[in-house]
């Protein structure tokens, strides 16, 4: 099947991850319009035929103990070094690419994924303290038919995504203030989003898509 | 950090403390991991070891004599207890202004004290509290100790290797109306390292509008929190009125004279202990503090 997509600078960034930690393998990939695209972003049309993923545990080759990664609802059982980070293994050894890690060390947010239900950086939890827990991330909010959650939908709703890098972990900071606060006032909305840097979109309508969300999962 | 650091993750307190008896090597406990793991680099462990998800180390317990909170109860658990005495306000009061949600959601209150950073906000508040720690040996043996002998300098305690801490302690005193507060300032509102923050706590008769019995704790100016010990001699038994006001401010800055006099930030904390002493006070006494008396 061919799919043609367009691509941000940290989609490709993502990309070249995959390729690097061999998970991603494209076969007959052809690149084009490398130009600026028409709103001067450094956006091209990127064209693949083919992902194929290769197997889940990437790193059989560590001697460590193995650890039970419950992800999105499925069970994975990797080994895992003891310096490894969440963040890593769910980037790079699961493909979970959605998460993005922007400042390693807890001040940007774009890490953020549910470990048992509340929201944590993932690049300051070592992999192997995830053992049995459950983890959640962006791309477990979409049902398996492909529909996108209430808050996901909100968020496109109310403008609350421009570059996108951010919005990973916002989502999932604000999935973990809705799980305890079924409806937050601005004020509660943007403390529980203190720790989720946005550059460019701005956080009004990333408030407003959260209380958006809100009075819809009320109905 | 060494390649050939090993991991463990104990189920309970039991088999972590079978294991640490029988370990030779270099042991390191991590819990929320908001420290340690930016730090991994500079460590160097043969075992790391998870205590986050230890039952026998996160609870709070309320009792007639004081309050015990596991050293792995997380800031949010803390923030989020509906029954935690009103001394213990500088604790949610500290505990809410650590990091972001994310960070609260993961960082321990054990791991504020193992970590020793200067800054650290909870470090003010458990030497104002006078509190207790328990510390587990790797023989075994639990032993007390008071916060104030724990930290060493900067990232540094005096707990050997192996040493777990397991409890906190907070005193209550059987005095009615002990309050206490704390402020910060850092260089955003929030997720922000402190600058400068303080702890007080206080006996406060509101119908008499009377202090007596106070105790006024400085961090983020040295290794260790600054405790103004003469402070208590002219601050306590008098009324809070603005006299008092300005003899806390002054307190504060000397305070701050004594510990950093001479080095580049002096200026900056001297000046901003104004404000931060307007923070504390209209936490500990409530709104009354008014713009003028400051």
């Amino acid at each position: 099947m061919k799919m043609t997509v367009l691509l941000n600078i940290y989609q490709y960034y993502d990309i070249f991850t995959l390729l690097q930690s061999g998970r991603l393998r494209p076969t007959n990939w052809t690149v084009h319009n490398y130009s600026r695209g028409p709103d001067e972003n450094l956006c091209g049309g990127i064209q693949f035929p083919q992902m194929e993923h290769l197997s889940n545990n990437a790193s059989t080759a560590c001697d460590h103990r193995e650890t039970t990664f419950i992800v999105n609802g499925e069970t994975h059982i990797l080994a895992v070094d003891a310096t490894e980070k969440l963040s890593d293994v769910l980037r790079k050894t699961l493909g979970l690419t959605g998460l993005k890690i922007g400042c390693g060390e807890g001040e940007c947010g774009a890490c953020t994924v549910l470990f048992d239900d509340v929201a944590v950086n993932s690049c300051m939890v070592l992999a192997f303290q995830a053992d049995g827990a459950r983890i959640e991330t962006i791309e477990g909010q979409e049902n398996p038919e492909g529909v996108l959650s209430v808050l996901q939908r909100s968020f496109l709703e109310n403008g609350a995504v421009q570059c996108g890098y951010c919005t990973p972990g916002m989502v999932m900071a604000c999935e973990g203030l809705l799980r305890k606060n079924s409806s937050p006032s601005r004020d509660e909305i943007r403390h529980a989003l203190a720790g989720n840097i946005c550059r460019c979109t701005g956080f009004n309508p990333i408030v407003d898509a959260v209380q958006a969300a809100a009075r819809e999962m009320k109905k | 950090m060494r390649i050939s650091t090993s991991f463990f993750r104990p189920e309970n307190l039991c088999e972590l403390r079978d294991a640490i008896s029988v370990f030779d090597g270099q042991i390191q406990y991590i819990a929320g991991g908001t420290d340690l793991v930016l730090n991994l680099e500079k460590t160097s462990p043969d075992l790391l070891i998870d205590v986050s998800r230890l039952p026998e180390l996160s609870y709070i317990n309320v009792t007639g004599s004081g309050v015990n909170i596991g050293a792995a109860t997380t800031f949010n658990m803390i923030n989020s207890h509906p029954d935690l005495p009103r001394i213990l306000s500088a604790v949610i009061d500290a505990g809410a202004q650590i990091g972001s949600k994310q960070i609260r959601n993961r960082a321990t209150l054990g791991g504020n004290i193992a970590s020793a950073v200067p800054g650290g906000d909870m470090l003010p508040v458990l030497n104002c509290l006078d509190c207790e720690i328990d510390v587990l040996r790797k023989t075994g043996d639990i032993e007390k100790i008071a916060f104030n002998q724990i930290i060493r300098a900067q990232g540094a305690t005096y707990l050997a290797n192996g040493d777990l801490l397991t409890n906190v302690h907070f005193p209550l005193r059987s005095v009615e109306n002990r309050v206490s507060a704390f402020a910060k300032i850092g260089p955003r509102e929030t997720l922000t390292i402190a600058r400068l923050n303080a702890s007080v706590a206080a006996t406060y008769d509101a119908a008499t509008n009377w202090v007596s019995d106070i105790t006024i704790v400085l961090g983020a100016i040295g290794p260790k929190p600054h405790r103004l010990w003469e402070a208590n001699a002219f601050l306590s038994n008098r009324p809070f009125d603005e006299h008092f006001v300005q003899d806390f401010i002054a307190a504060l800055e000397n305070g701050i004279d004594h510990a950093i006099q001479g080095r580049a930030s002096h200026p900056f904390k001297r000046s901003v202990v104004k404000g931060l002493s307007r923070d504390l006070l209209q936490s500990l006494v409530g709104p009354t503090v008014s713009e003028e008396a400051i």
